[in-house]
């Protein structure tokens, strides 16, 4: 997908499980290209939060390596987790404290300046509510004070696990904005997980989907539109489908018959238009031809599903 | 200093800090009350230092009390983190597990040097004050015993010190504070019943009760501080290890 030096995350057959029978990350091979929003899919239980653990050196890999921004994990954990801001679940805070507070004991072990708490107050909308204790805080504005705290030590890298959880639509959305905007204008990487592609599929350029700890898909997003593309078909139906069906496999169109139609592989609007003209030659009625285009979620949702068939 | 001063920020509006403060003015208070609602009973025969009589009621409640107040403060301390699912953020800084450690400890002895201190000042404030108050219980006649006491807190801190290590490790390792409290108020209740038993000296929690009735003769033992040495640079070493190495939080 890209080369080494350009790559914010590389994990090289990575393993890691929590007992000899339970393998919860199999042998996963990730590459997040430097100022990618790489968006991380997979359905509940797929490994997720374990692989986003293991970036951060909060679980041992049992095999396997780990390079953020082309250097080791294991040798230089220090500086490479200096350059990274993390949301991994629920956020961590202490709701007997204030959300200044709250962020004022990261940024005191962070060494990071005051005036930049209440940057990232008035980034993710809180700046009016810095001085509410956090219990009194709604489950979307603690997920945002979660974000201000990984936003703290403008890092270079941003790992969000799930970070729209509890979000009401607007709050998806000023979110989505935010982490747009820490991408185009300050280059920020984005790892972002979800179990949703509607979710992220207007955030990200990259995706990966996982599925029982193995990297099912990878690459641009623009990729995986290309398969959904590819998954395209165009329904015909006649007033003789059994003479159609000949007709089209005489001129070696990749053509089933279904029960009631026939289909036929979609490849852009010319060739349905040639369909229809050779079938009406033929001295058929064409009483239906309808495109069926399959969706990004259900190109997603089929990758997972193939994976646990 | 960084990770010091943020613990503290973090003990904000806690129990732990207003434990600390109604803990240790718990018993001088119950004292001064007792003295003044009874005087007759407490005037010292003539020539008899009220102090003598006064401190051994002060570091018997030290010896008692004490050990409980910092057991909840300790787990409080800790508890703080595991309440706020705090572990893992902590862990993706880039501060070493070894210094969360040392900072969380250090907080924890600043709280329990503090509560002494307060508690050890309030008695002596006490009794100072019924002098004043009552001269015929004759505290103003006698001065205070400030090495005594001196002497006392430093011997109490040092026999406690294999408990707060044992008590820290169990609350960051047992999730919830009703166990880790539990364990140690279940090893407080085996020391203080076995309190006369040889080998009692073996549990770290039954240490502040050796140092009941301490007096101007009280001499620990040699073998006593050199077990507690030894348990307190194995516990130190043990949980320190767990934490940096094992602990996930």
């Amino acid at each position: 997908m890209n080369n080494g030096n350009g790559l914010a995350i590389e994990t090289t057959h990575l393993s890691f499980s929590f007992s000899k029978n339970r393998q919860v990350v199999r042998d996963l091979n990730m590459q997040i290209p430097k100022g990618a929003i790489y968006g991380f899919l997979g359905p509940n239980g797929a490994g997720k939060t374990t692989t986003i653990r293991l970036l951060l050196d909060l679980l041992p890999a049992s095999s396997g390596i780990v390079k953020v921004f082309g250097k080791s994990l294991r040798d230089q954990r220090y500086p490479i987790l200096s350059r990274i801001g993390a949301l991994i679940e629920t956020p961590s805070l202490y709701e007997h404290l204030t959300g200044f507070d709250n962020l004022k004991a990261t940024a005191n072990l962070r060494s990071v300046r005051k005036g930049r708490i209440w940057e990232v107050l008035d980034m993710v909308g809180l700046g009016s509510e810095a001085g509410k204790y956090v219990h009194h805080y709604s489950l979307g504005m603690k997920q945002r004070l979660g974000l201000a705290i990984a936003l703290l030590s403008s890092p270079d890298l941003l790992i969000l696990d799930e970070p729209t959880n509890g979000l009401d639509p607007n709050g998806i959305i000023e979110i989505r904005n935010l982490l747009q905007e820490l991408n185009v204008k300050h280059g920020v990487t984005i790892l972002v997980s979800s179990h949703l592609l509607s979710e992220v599929e207007r955030l990200v350029s990259h995706i990966g989907i996982i599925g029982q700890g193995k990297m099912l898909f990878q690459g641009p997003l623009k990729e995986l539109q290309q398969i959904s593309r590819d998954k395209a078909i165009i329904e015909i139906d006649t007033d003789d489908n059994i003479h159609a069906l000949k007709i089209l496999l005489e001129d070696h169109q990749p053509v089933v018959k279904a029960a009631e139609f026939l289909e036929v592989q979609y490849v852009d609007k010319d060739r349905l238009a040639q369909l229809i003209t050779l079938l009406t030659a033929g001295g058929l009625r064409v009483n239906r031809a309808q495109l069926v285009e399959s969706t990004l979620e259900q190109t997603f949702l089929s990758i997972v599903k193939d994976d646990y068939l | 200093m960084n990770l010091f001063y943020t613990e503290f920020i973090k003990l904000k509006n806690t129990f732990a800090l207003w434990l600390t403060i109604l803990g240790a003015l718990f018993v001088p208070f119950i004292l001064f009350a007792t003295y003044l609602s009874d005087v007759k009973a407490f005037i010292p025969g003539h020539g008899v230092n009220p102090w003598d009589d006064f401190l051994i009621r002060v570091l018997n409640g030290c010896c008692f009390f004490s050990v409980g107040f910092i057991l909840l403060i300790i787990g409080l301390i800790v508890h703080i983190e595991h309440k706020a699912n705090a572990w893992k953020h902590l862990f993706t800084l880039s501060v070493s597990r070894g210094t969360i450690y040392l900072g969380k400890l250090m907080v924890v002895f600043a709280m329990v040097i503090g509560f002494f201190t307060l508690y050890l000042s309030l008695s002596v404030l006490s009794g100072v004050t019924l002098g004043y108050a009552v001269p015929g219980l004759g505290f103003s006649k006698f001065p205070v015993p400030c090495l005594h006491l001196f002497r006392f807190v430093t011997e109490l801190l040092i026999a406690i010190l294999p408990m707060v290590f044992l008590q820290f490790w169990l609350s960051f390792r047992l999730k919830n504070l009703i166990t880790s409290l539990g364990v140690g108020l279940g090893g407080l209740m085996i020391g203080l019943l076995l309190k006369n038993w040889d080998y009692i000296i073996y549990l770290p929690y039954a240490a502040p009760f050796q140092m009941l009735n301490y007096g101007e003769s009280n001499e620990a033992g040699q073998s006593i501080f050199l077990l507690n040495a030894v348990y307190t640079a194995l516990l130190f070493m043990v949980s320190y290890q767990d934490f940096t190495k094992k602990f996930r939080g």
